[in-house]
């Protein structure tokens, strides 16, 4: 409902946003019934991707005291005016098409990953993800209820940050459980760090979803390139268990349904890093999808 | 007190709280890696590669020390000479080259002030082997005023004002958020301001976190591969 609701508000309040072109799509259909307000301390960060009708220069943590401020001094009940059409057409749209996949017995699906391991750590554990599918499924379906639980590269969008960025992490917070959720491409871009994660007694947790492909580049060329998979294959990989024990780290592997939560669960209680490889559905995709430079209300459903 | 440049930038380090950095020893460094094992307090972790230090400060702290030929030598394409400044203009909000070991100690200060303030990002400090091998009576640096740098934190009351008439009468209101309201630690304000006025929220990939996934006023993510729902084309 998320891009459905930037298409129909008329009024948007962003704060510590720069309106990335990911986020935005068509420029000229996005929000295009709002007035937009942006709060940000950057002030070449205004203005730059989209025209807004309120600039604030700031801190976004003193702006939202300062607006929370003036309306306790007026009556806080006259800001909830007329709200209720709004939120119900809101629930209208999550109520006919939520996030969803279809879990058989025979194929894992990547997001069923996800979600086994969003209940397995009770939402608590930092993830951190590497670039491309594994990315979008751990932020559609690890569903954050605290700052500072999600680090992932953004606008850089590099391959191979998750495994460093969990040592990172875990060194920070070692009373986390830090999971990097991996892909089979991008693990391999800086797998060496788990020599660095083992002499330092750095306790990560890797979970691959393997699907053999450069998942998100094989997506872009289902849809936009008549199939035409071109060095997108990645079925020569190491076999990851026998790469993780080479390291001194545990290896773990999952082809079935059945057996995700039960590989979860070893691979999240065992004292030390480990990596769980998970043999996920080849072509599953990332759904929805704007394609790049369409309106983020046009979108592509399963 | 004599101290090397090496040892400055290690008492730099931890008069900045920190006590953990990740690193890759080499022949341009090797005399600050010579001052790390011969300290106590500051952990260091090595990685495998450069790159991996990287990404495990990321989520850290920001700030990047590179060893760099003598200062004699820079130009003359010696042995592993990089102009490093150069080629990380774009990517860091800003860099430093230390030419003069006398200036090292507040060029290290001010690049955490420009790591932590404002808009956050990435500083580079360069430091050829000269520079690490310097012997000098160390001074404390002073504060950190610069003239071209003063990040306004406070926003404008009359702007914020005009937010609040517009929540007053805005019939379909979102609130948008990004890695910003991470980094300024508003999630709480931005979670009371969504209530008070029963807004929606979304956010982009960097700002998932700021606002409860559990919320009934929360819509998911926004984007390329945000959250949809019905809409009858």
């Amino acid at each position: 409902m998320a891009n459905m609701s930037i298409g129909h508000c008329d009024l948007m309040i962003a704060a510590g946003v720069r309106f990335d072109d990911r986020v935005t799509g068509n420029i000229e259909k996005f929000a295009p019934e709002a007035k937009i307000v942006q709060i940000d301390i950057d002030p070449t960060s205004i203005h730059k991707n989209i025209e807004v009708q309120c600039p604030i220069v700031g801190d976004c943590k003193a702006a939202l005291k300062g607006i929370i401020q003036l309306m306790e001094d007026k009556n806080p009940e006259d800001f909830k005016n007329d709200r209720q059409q709004w939120l119900n057409r809101i629930e209208e749209w999550k109520d006919t098409t939520p996030l969803k996949y279809e879990q058989d017995s025979v194929v894992i699906k990547p997001q069923f990953v996800i979600e086994k391991l969003y209940e397995l750590t009770k939402g608590d554990a930092i993830i951190t993800t590497e670039v491309g599918q594994n990315q979008m499924w751990a932020a559609q379906y690890y569903h954050f209820n605290k700052p500072n639980h999600f680090i992932t590269s953004g606008g850089l969008g590099v391959m191979g940050f998750g495994l460093p960025a969990a040592i990172g992490a875990k060194a920070a917070c070692p009373d986390k459980v830090v999971v990097d959720v991996a892909g089979d491409g991008s693990i391999q871009m800086n797998i060496q760090e788990l020599m660095t994660a083992i002499e330092s007694k750095i306790d990560v947790k890797i979970v691959i979803l393997n699907n053999q492909y450069l998942g998100m580049v094989r997506q872009w060329q289902e849809l936009f390139y008549k199939k035409v998979y071109s060095f997108t294959h990645m079925e020569n990989a190491p076999d990851f268990v026998k790469l993780a024990e080479a390291y001194g780290a545990k290896g773990l592997r999952c082809t079935r349904p059945d057996e995700v939560v039960s590989t979860l669960s070893e691979g999240l209680n065992y004292e030390g890093t480990v990596i769980m490889d998970f043999a996920v559905d080849r072509e599953e995709s990332v759904y929805p999808m704007v394609p790049a430079g369409g309106a983020i209300t046009e979108m592509l459903l399963v | 007190m004599k101290l090397t440049g090496a040892q400055i930038l290690i008492k730099m380090i931890k008069a900045e709280g920190i006590d953990t950095i990740f690193g890759y020893p080499g022949g341009a460094v090797i005399d600050i890696y010579d001052a790390l094992a011969k300290q106590d307090g500051l952990h260091h972790i090595l990685v495998r590669h450069e790159q991996g230090a990287v990404h495990a400060a990321d989520g850290y702290a920001s700030v990047v020390f590179t060893g760099q030929v003598p200062t004699t030598l820079i130009g003359n394409d010696a042995f592993q000479e990089v102009d490093i400044v150069g080629i990380t203009r774009p990517c860091t909000k800003h860099n430093y080259l230390v030419k003069d070991v006398t200036k090292l100690a507040s060029i290290i200060k001010e690049a955490f002030h420009l790591a932590r303030s404002g808009r956050p990002g990435p500083v580079l400090v360069d430091l050829p082997k000269d520079i690490q091998n310097a012997r000098i009576d160390f001074k404390e640096p002073e504060e950190i005023s610069l003239k071209s740098y003063k990040p306004n934190y406070k926003p404008n009351k009359k702007q914020l004002k005009k937010v609040v008439d517009l929540i007053g009468k805005a019939k379909r209101p979102v609130i948008f958020t990004g890695g910003g309201v991470i980094l300024s630690q508003a999630s709480a304000d931005l979670t009371r301001l969504a209530k008070m006025a029963d807004i929606p929220v979304t956010a982009s990939l960097m700002g998932l976190g700021a606002f409860p996934g559990s919320d009934p006023l929360w819509l998911g993510m926004l984007g390329m591969h945000g959250q949809y729902e019905y809409w009858p084309l």
